[in-house]
């Protein structure tokens, strides 16, 4: 069973706890440590092109890095039955891979990296690998764009807007499931950082009757500058879903726990990130399936109640 | 534990038997018992620690908890004299012929400066006793302590005794020794306290208006106690007044509280009733945070019922106490966490007779953590809970040369870790009908018990030794599911315990060895052993703990954790009697101590023990303590020197690391100037090294976040912590015979305002993401406070 439920609560729990908590910026001397190889990788079953980023850690408070990439490689990824999709440079992204445009998984199958690379100069290449299956992604019959106030269970506040509702049968298994969105084509929220994990902990064996998942507020000038979006009327609003490997699904909480605020009445003692793949590389082979259901922005006729 | 058993044991008890042959010779000489009770001429509450001092024996005693002494002396005529902090000294000539005899005092409150009798005297008691690292605390003493908003607080105290640390700031959780911070056994009324805190750690669930006195025990941990790895803290309520009602109360900025006692028969029977809380949430919406609850209420009762024959006494103490948090949302979504102890003590005291007298305590402890929401179209709980049902009956006996102690004690244990509950209800929009979804963990249950005895005794006028045996066992009882795991802590297998099943007993032999060599001029030698096991445990893999960290027990897979600890100490006395030093060393070792895997899942995981990882730990350290307890300005100065280290399986890469108790360095100075008797001002200056902290090395970008590596855990250092709290007392004049008497209070915590870290985070410049900078974050720069307290 999950607790991200309850984990959700610490900030809060920490903001009032500590009203009179000041910060403020210190110069502190950090210790380096051994250069390593950091594999940000990616397959899914959509047929696009995939892509496996290579760079090196640095110094916390080195600020270049956009010289990280690692260049050179070879990188290709298997399937079980050792079909090989090579993932060749891209020049104008130093340290970025990219597969053919018709490149897709299939669910239910394993996957495998392979990275060859001189990551050390000492002439010799050294090799890097890792696996994953690709869990099952059950389909997004329909997405539906709803004008008024905020659903829960996800939406809070008092603004006016869409909400985008999900219908979808959860399968009475385990799942790990993400959610991004896009606007009009464009993808919003999908980066380590703020991809919306929803593990089904509450909601497996349940049909998924609009549950909204996402709220577009109109942008007053209140919260204008909050927005990371703002929608109109008529706009096509696209709902993502990935069904992540738990393994992949830890990973993203060791991440956001790492990029979060450090609170001794709530935080662990720091410590690295497990990725999966081999020779001490730091970093992920992320392999997941992803659903897709597209809708439009109605027009605003109030259609949900006040709170 | 249980292979080593047989012949440790052998070793134990032929020691013990040697040890009962070597005195009961020198026994043989006639010595009689001197004993009596010490109690307060106006209210005839019992008196303890009062200090009982036998010229020109040379020897001395303090009263227990029930005002009770007991002295062993040969024929002769000897002056007696009892005094105590804030009472006269009573000076009397007693004779010994051929038989005990009794000898009960009725003292009086005294505002007068003591005579230095007193200091020589408790300061010989306190030489003569054999413990090592023992304090005692009264309500006076913790009075005299600026504290955080002016709330007095004994366990704010404690921190500032050599050896023990402050968990963070402001924290009331404390480590000892090195220990953890659940390896601290806190009792009141010798009930264990599972969450002894409010708002997370600022205040302690201690009111110090219904305190009798304290002891603390830092490893030299008296047979009668266990449980846990490395101190005891033993707080007892007062009795009631038996005479006359009393009210005495205080209102501070942001805490109110109002304490009421007297007869119900005189003489006989007392009540006292103690309630404090907060009005923190009355303020919030003036800083823009309306429909915020944020404080905690506690409630203390206590009757005692005197027998007329004087042998026999009947306590009842109960307390209740309580914590909110939570907010209310724009659109009326609710949510918060409440948590709170309750405990319940009945104790029965009898006197056979001047030599044997016999406490048995029947007593409930419950503590409840509970995360709750509720808003439109759903809801949800998660509750935690430890309630512990215990008995114990501890004896004490006086024959001949000796003070023996024993007695057994039961305790059952029942741990909820967590049990969620959640209501999605039609009109989410999305569901057919109401839905509901129940995740409980399963209850753990465990019976727990201890048998002890031990002796102290004095051989001739300079040795005294101790030494003792407590035998505990710990069972697992069903129904339970114990999982069991590889040795990459895989779970292989569940296997499920029936109803009633008692499926696996730990147990163990703690010996507790002392000796002592009291030399001229007060100084006196201690060296000391204790052994001390703790079957249950904290789980919590925060730096400080919070209210929903969760206790379990040891099992099949979990070893409870043992402690060694070798301890010497010299203590000394000079000037007009006025100084003591002492001065203390320490090494312990820590068997099966448990910590959490990297980035472990605590809550609600039915396969907890999986995300254990076990190991050592040791600490050893050097302890300085200069006290002064009279004259104008008095007060003490603590220095410790210690380390504390951890190599635990699985947690940096298995080597070894500081625990996050290491700070090498402490310093603790309180100094009290009462340059008259209507004035008095008080400062307490802190010092320690920087808590270990881990920093990242390195950086790896993903998604353009900055996603730090790290190094060797606990390898760095926050900056040093060091704080000055300043606090003034304005009170009415003393001696005017009129029973109301009041006192005004206000002070600064963290006067000079020091910045001190509470945690380091790293972060991304949100301007320019390239740039990555360390922030500091400080919880108080310097808080005044003020209050007034009132006695009628």
């Amino acid at each position: 069973m999950e607790t991200k439920t309850i984990r959700a609560l610490f900030p809060f729990l920490a903001c009032l706890l500590f009203l009179a908590a000041c910060k403020e910026k210190i110069d502190l001397k950090l210790s380096s440590s051994q250069v390593r190889l950091v594999v940000d990788a990616r397959f899914t079953n959509d047929t696009t092109t995939h892509v496996v980023k290579l760079s090196r850690t640095c110094d916390y408070f080195d600020p270049r890095t956009d010289s990280l990439g690692v260049t050179g490689a070879e990188v290709y990824v298997t399937d079980q039955d050792g079909t090989r999709f090579d993932f060749l440079p891209l020049d104008t992204m130093p340290g970025w891979y990219v597969s053919a445009p018709d490149v897709y998984g299939t669910m239910g199958r394993t996957y495998h990296l392979h990275v060859w690379v001189d990551f050390d100069g000492d002439g010799a290449r050294e090799y890097y690998e890792a696996q994953s299956p690709m869990p099952y992604m059950p389909p997004i019959d329909s997405a539906k764009a709803v004008y008024g106030y905020p659903l829960p269970p996800f939406g809070w506040g008092k603004y006016l807007g869409w909400n985008l509702l999900i219908y979808a049968q959860d399968p009475p298994t385990k799942e790990y499931y993400g959610f991004s969105y896009a606007v009009n084509g464009k993808v919003y929220e999908d980066s380590i950082d703020n991809i919306f994990l929803f593990p089904d902990d509450f909601s497996a064996g349940l049909y998924l009757r609009g549950v909204s998942m996402y709220f577009f507020p109109e942008p007053v000038d209140e919260i204008r500058d909050l927005l990371k979006v703002v929608v109109k009327e008529g706009d096509v609003l696209t709902l993502i879903g990935y069904s992540f490997t738990k393994g992949y699904n830890d990973y993203i909480g060791q991440v956001r726990d790492a990029l979060s605020s450090n609170i001794p009445v709530f935080s662990a003692a720091p410590s690295n990130i497990r990725g999966n793949v081999s020779n001490d590389a730091f970093g992920y082979f992320a392999v997941y399936a992803v659903g897709k259901a597209s809708c439009l922005a109605g027009k605003p006729g109030l259609k949900t109640a006040e709170p | 534990m249980e292979s080593r058993f047989s012949r440790f044991s052998r070793v134990c008890v032929f020691s013990i038997g040697i040890l009962w042959a070597f005195q009961a010779t020198l026994s043989a000489q006639d010595v009689f018992t001197l004993s009596g009770k010490i109690q307060d001429k106006k209210t005839s509450q019992a008196l303890p620690d009062v200090a009982v001092w036998v010229e020109p024996a040379g020897k001395g005693t303090t009263s227990e908890q029930d005002g009770r002494y007991r002295l062993r002396l040969a024929p002769g005529t000897y002056t007696m004299k009892v005094s105590s902090l804030g009472y006269g000294v009573i000076s009397r000539n007693v004779e010994i012929k051929n038989k005990d005899v009794v000898e009960n005092f009725f003292v009086e409150p005294d505002a007068v400066q003591l005579e230095s009798v007193e200091i020589r005297g408790s300061r010989a008691v306190q030489a003569s006793r054999n413990t090592i690292g023992m304090n005692t605390f009264t309500s006076e003493m913790v009075q005299r302590i600026p504290a955080l908003l002016g709330e007095a607080d004994i366990i704010k105290a404690v921190q500032m005794l050599p050896g023990v640390l402050m968990a963070s700031e402001s924290s009331s959780g404390f480590s000892v020794r090195g220990g953890g911070l659940d390896q601290n056994a806190i009792l009141l009324d010798r009930t264990l306290i599972y969450n002894p805190t409010h708002t997370c750690g600022f205040f302690s669930v201690f009111n110090n208006d219904v305190i009798g006195g304290a002891e603390v025990y830092k490893g030299d941990i008296p047979i009668a106690y266990g449980g846990r790895l490395s101190s005891v803290v033993d707080v007892s309520m007062r009795d009631g007044n038996f005479n006359d009602y009393h009210v005495e109360g205080g209102v501070g900025l942001l805490l109110a509280k109002l304490t009421v006692d007297g007869p119900i028969w005189k003489d006989h029977t007392s009540f006292l009733v103690s309630g404090r809380s907060t009005y923190f949430d009355a303020f919030l919406p003036l800083i823009g945070m309306k429909g915020t609850k944020l404080g905690f209420y506690d409630v203390n009762t206590r009757i005692v019922h005197k027998f007329a024959n004087n042998k026999d006494k009947i306590s009842l103490s109960g307390y209740m106490g309580q914590d909110r948090f939570g907010m209310t949302s724009d659109d009326n979504a609710k949510m918060g966490l409440d948590f709170g102890n309750k405990m319940l003590a009945l104790t029965y005291t009898h006197l056979f007779s001047n030599r044997l007298a016999v406490n048995a305590t029947v007593n409930l402890s419950d503590y409840i953590s509970d995360v709750g929401m509720d808003a439109d179209g759903y809801d949800f709980s998660w509750k935690s809970r430890i309630t512990d049902y215990g008995g114990q009956v501890d004896g004490v006996f006086t024959p001949g040369n000796h003070d023996v102690r024993f007695g057994f004690l039961l305790r059952y244990h029942t741990c909820q870790p967590g049990e969620l509950k959640l209501h999605m209800s039609e009109s989410m929009g999305f569901l057919d009908s109401a839905h509901r979804i129940a995740f409980n963990q399963d209850k753990m249950h465990s019976l727990e018990s201890a048998l002890y005895a031990g002796n102290s005794q004095t051989i001739g006028k300079h040795l005294s030794i101790k030494y003792g045996l407590r035998f505990s066992t710990f069972s697992n009882r069903g129904r339970d599911s114990v999982s069991k795991f590889d040795k990459d802590y895989q779970r292989v297998e569940r296997i499920y315990e029936g109803k009633r099943n008692l499926y696996h007993t730990w147990y163990g032999l703690e010996p507790r060895v002392g000796v002592a060599w009291r030399f001229k001029h007060d100084i006196s030698l201690k060296l000391n052993y204790t052994r001390t096991i703790q079957y249950m445990q904290l789980a919590t893999n925060s730096n400080s703990g919070n209210p929903m960290d969760i206790w379990f027990p040891a099992n099949p897979f979990v070893k409870p954790q043992t402690a060694d600890m070798i301890a010497l100490g010299v203590s000394a006395g000079w000037g007009k009697s006025e100084w003591e030093i002492s001065v203390e060393g320490y090494y312990k070792f820590m068997h099966n101590v448990i910590d959490f895997k990297d980035h472990s899942n605590v809550l609600l995981n039915s396969d907890l023990y999986g995300e254990l990882r076990m190991g050592r730990g040791w600490a050893y350290g050097l302890e300085v303590y200069l006290q002064r307890k009279k004259g104008m300005v008095y007060g003490s100065l603590s220095y410790t020197w210690s380390r504390s280290m951890r190599v635990i399986d699985q947690v940096n890469e298995g080597e070894a690391y500081p625990s996050p108790q290491d700070r090498p360095h402490a310093v603790n100075l309180l100094l009290n100037v009462d340059p008259h008797p209507r004035h008095s001002v008080s400062f307490n200056w802190v010092f320690y090294s920087g808590q270990p902290a881990t920093y990242p090395v390195g950086k790896a970008v993903i998604d353009g976040n900055f996603v730090p590596v790290y190094g060797k855990r606990n390898s760095d250092r926050l900056e040093d912590y060091h704080r000055l709290d300043v606090s003034y007392v304005f009170k009415s004049k003393p001696n005017t015979g009129k029973r109301f008497s009041w006192s005004l209070s206000a002070g600064v915590y963290n006067a000079y305002a020091r910045k001190n870290p509470w945690t380091v985070s790293f972060k991304q410049d949100d301007d320019n993401p390239d740039i990555a900078y360390a922030e500091k974050i400080y919880l108080f720069s310097a808080v005044p406070f003020v209050s007034f307290n009132f006695r009628w």
